[in-house]
């Protein structure tokens, strides 16, 4: 047997000399499927729904198709059927074969490649069809064309019986059922919800088209058909936080091929959401577009600040094209003929004459809608001017307090900005603050009698103190902002304004004293210790809880993510660190519990404190995490590039020492 | 290769700091400038780190032959390099950041002090893996010289 034979399956029928280079090429797919797919996981095997998706958006770009449905069957297979031109079906001259078992068994061979079929292609660069069929574990394809209904399968990238024409049909279109093969995939279970939204986006961009997605696994069954375009996507899309302004500001240009369709609107939230779109293919990590929106924005923004004098206030630094990223939704759908990315899932564009093309754009039409509205453009100057002032005050932050540090002395005012401000939404800025397990490690913890004086120490809402309700007599908050005073007044009974640095109470006046997660927050934490210590009854106990680092391999990587949050960090104690401190006040240790809490990093770092630059670093630091980081920190990325961290938190019992 | 003079060690040494420098700052500037959005400038600084690196390494091809640039240790094979690696470790993780923090300390900067103890931790838990390593590999070629023995003789 010949070299050339040895990977020759049994039921294939005739194989000729160009086809050993077909089967070469799919093999490659098979043996390295992120290469083309970009993964083997999740994100891999729904881009091949999205390939297959591409070529119905493609026939409906070219005019051709109107509906597209998606379903999800019960035995894991997917089907996506449209009503477009139906693939070729007549014999491909170069290879004797149906030009459709070509393009289903040859890499490299779509129309896209021959050019002049589409104008603007969405597929993987017609590697696409092919890729799908290496990957599934068998694939069958439905043709209606020219008045015929033929089918053809495939199995694990080769033919696997010739096309077969099935008898008359006055139906139109192309439908292709695969499975996912688990040999080379390691993710083979479809998620509805990812290609829901994937449909979403399609019909948004793609007024004319219906789209419908069906799930025979759960019945769910959702039809899409939206006309409002890129703005009516931004509204759909846009999230919880309050606008800025109602209206979406819409901005569109042509120039050739290139034609631009976007939407921006700012939000009062601290998270930028932009999807960008190139051919209606997602380009998750932007590109050039994004960066020409950014330049025009910034442009844009720093020009009416200037010309209306609102700069004056920045200390003569100006608007940032990252502070324009604060709040920010958008919506940014480029269609170009020949788009270049980074590698082949499409994730990046490159294409440098689209960064100009769209800086232009968008600079022209917002500074139209900017003369044309003056109360808009305030308004989006005024939030954009807030993101630059908060970005100053970060970096303010740390040297105030440093500078100040150095009489040993606290700026407090510092403290209560940080905070004040924070005060609004509290609860919502992540979910250890109200996390009901973990009140009631704290609460599980209390060992004193039932007429005991309670301090809740830098109580902030006072759920902390809260938890305690009923176990304890009497309920005393201290906080340092008034803003969190009369909010933590609604849960304890008594909430004096005052700094833990020097405690407003009475030498022995407590039974008990907690406090949680504070200590780190300042640059001498035994002075407020020792606080605690004196203004507790002898006997009487403290109960802390801290977030520490798993080992000694994660607590410099902690301390930069920490830091770039908050910059009023100053301590990543270990754990041994904090039970030194406690330990060195005087205290004696009854116990010491750990509680694990998966928290939203994305939700987490959504806050005033944490600037657009150090939210962009704080994600890399998840994504590009060191082995040895890893080996010892459990955390989570999503396909979205969402981020959940399983934060170890160590809660305390102590007593000081019965006299 | 003829050894070179204590003078041109130095020098060499140097550069190779300085080039390990370089390469680290413009992976840095990389980072940033592709968080402001300027993705060309981001590739152009990516590339010159990489070249950079790669710059860096030929001076340790020269250097390699007199010592460790870092501390001093002759390097060669492995389990030289590794030795010289837990040098290294050792003198920073009980040295160098002890020091460090404690300087920070006395500036009032706590935060400065945090990062460094962090490190200190960092640095004595990399001392324990090398060491481990270390002493696999004595492990390893001690089983391979008694093999080599057994055979060959």
């Amino acid at each position: 047997m010949g070299a050339t034979e040895i990977d020759r399956p049994a039921p294939v029928a005739r194989y000729d000399a160009s086809s050993i280079t077909i089967l070469s090429g799919l093999d490659a797919v098979r043996r390295t499927p992120s290469m083309y797919v970009g993964s083997t996981g999740p994100e891999g095997l729904h881009h091949l729904v999205s390939e297959l998706i591409d070529n119905a958006v493609d026939e409906s770009e070219a005019g051709y198709c109107r509906t597209l449905s998606v379903v999800l069957r019960g035995d894991g297979s997917c089907v996506v059927t449209d009503d477009g031109r139906g693939i070729p079906v007549d014999i491909h001259p170069a290879t004797g074969r149906p030009a459709c078992e070509v393009l289903l068994t040859t890499l490299h061979s779509g129309g896209k490649f021959a050019g002049g079929s589409y104008a603007n292609s969405a597929g993987l660069h017609g590697v696409g069809l092919s890729c799908v069929n290496a990957l599934a574990e068998w694939l069958e394809l439905d043709v209606w064309r020219d008045g015929r209904h033929l089918r053809q399968s495939f199995a694990r990238g080769r033919q696997a019986s010739e096309l077969t024409d099935l008898g008359p049909s006055d139906r139109r279109g192309t439908s292709i059922a695969f499975k996912p093969d688990p040999t080379v995939l390691d993710a083979v279970e479809f998620s509805a919800d990812v290609l829901v939204n994937r449909l979403e986006e399609v019909a948004f961009l793609h007024p004319a088209l219906t789209v419908e997605m069906r799930d025979e696994r759960t019945g769910r069954h959702v039809t899409l058909n939206h006309s409002g375009g890129v703005a009516a996507f931004l509204a759909h899309r846009g999230g919880a936080a309050t606008p800025v302004h109602e209206q979406p500001i819409v901005i569109s240009g042509q120039s050739g091929s290139l034609v631009l369709e976007a939407a921006v609107r700012w939000t009062d939230g601290y998270t930028e959401d932009v999807w960008s779109f190139v051919n209606t293919v997602r380009t998750e990590q932007g590109g050039a577009h994004i960066d020409g929106l950014r330049a025009a924005l910034a442009t844009v923004i720093n020009r009416h600040a200037t010309t209306n004098g609102l700069l004056e206030g920045l200390n003569r630094e100006k608007i940032t094209t990252t502070d324009v990223l604060e709040g920010l939704t958008a919506v940014v759908a480029i269609r170009m003929a020949h788009p270049k990315f980074d590698g082949q899932t499409k994730r990046r564009l490159q294409s440098p004459e689209v960064g100009s093309f769209v800086q232009e754009a968008v600079q022209d039409g917002l500074q139209g809608q900017f003369d044309a509205d003056p109360e808009l453009a305030q308004r989006i100057v005024q939030r954009v001017l807030d993101a630059s002032r908060a970005r100053l005050a970060a970096r303010l932050a740390t040297r105030t307090a440093r500078v100040r540090q150095r009489k040993i002395e606290i700026d407090y005012s510092v403290y209560q900005k940080q905070f004040g401000i924070r005060s609004k939404n509290w609860h919502d800025s992540c979910s250890w603050l109200a996390d009901d397990g973990l009140l009631a490690q704290h609460a599980a913890l209390c060992d004193v009698p039932e007429n005991a004086r309670m301090l809740d120490v830098c109580c902030g809402s006072g759920v902390v103190g809260g938890a305690f309700r009923g176990k304890v007599g009497e309920m005393i908050g201290l906080d340092i902002t008034p803003e969190m005073v009369s909010l933590a007044s609604t849960r304890l009974d008594k909430v004096f304004q005052g700094t833990v640095y020097d405690l407003p109470f009475e030498d022995a006046s407590f039974d008990l004293v907690v406090n949680r997660e504070v200590l780190h927050l300042l640059p001498r934490p035994e002075v407020p210790v020792a606080e605690i210590f004196r203004v507790l009854r002898p006997g009487g106990q403290f109960i802390v809880g801290q977030i520490v680092p798993y080992a000694d391999e994660d607590a410099f990587w902690m301390f930069r993510i920490f830091k770039k949050k908050q910059p009023l960090l100053f301590q990543m104690f270990r754990e041994e660190d904090f039970r030194r401190l406690l330990l060195g006040a005087g205290f004696t240790l009854d116990k010491m519990e750990e509680y694990f809490l998966w928290e939203s990093i994305d939700k987490w770092i959504d806050t005033h404190e944490t600037t657009p630059e150090h939210r962009q670093q704080i994600y890399r630091l998840f994504y590009d995490a060191p082995p040895e980081v890893r080996a010892v920190h459990p955390f989570e990325v999503a396909a979205d590039g969402s981020v959940r961290d399983r934060w170890r938190w160590c809660v305390y019992s102590l007593r000081k020492p019965a006299q | 290769m003829p050894g070179m003079s204590s003078q041109l060690f130095a020098d060499l040494r140097a550069a190779f700091a300085s080039e390990s420098m370089t390469a680290q700052r413009y992976a840095y500037f990389a980072e940033i400038a592709e968080i402001e959005g300027h993705l060309a400038v981001a590739q152009t600084l990516r590339e010159l780190a990489s070249t950079t690196d790669c710059v860096a390494h030929g001076h340790l091809d020269l250097l390699r032959f007199e010592a460790d640039p870092s501390t001093r240790q002759p390097l060669g094979d492995t389990e030289l390099n590794v030795a010289a690696a837990l040098t290294g470790e050792l003198h920073e993780s009980a040295d160098l950041y002890p020091k460090l923090s404690e300087h920070a300390h006395d500036e009032g900067l706590a935060d400065v002090a945090s990062w460094l103890e962090t490190l200190t931790a960092l640095k004595g838990a990399h001392v324990t893996r090398l060491q481990s390593t270390l002493a696999e590999l004595r492990a390893q070629e001690l089983t391979g010289r008694h093999t080599a023995a057994g055979t060959g003789d």
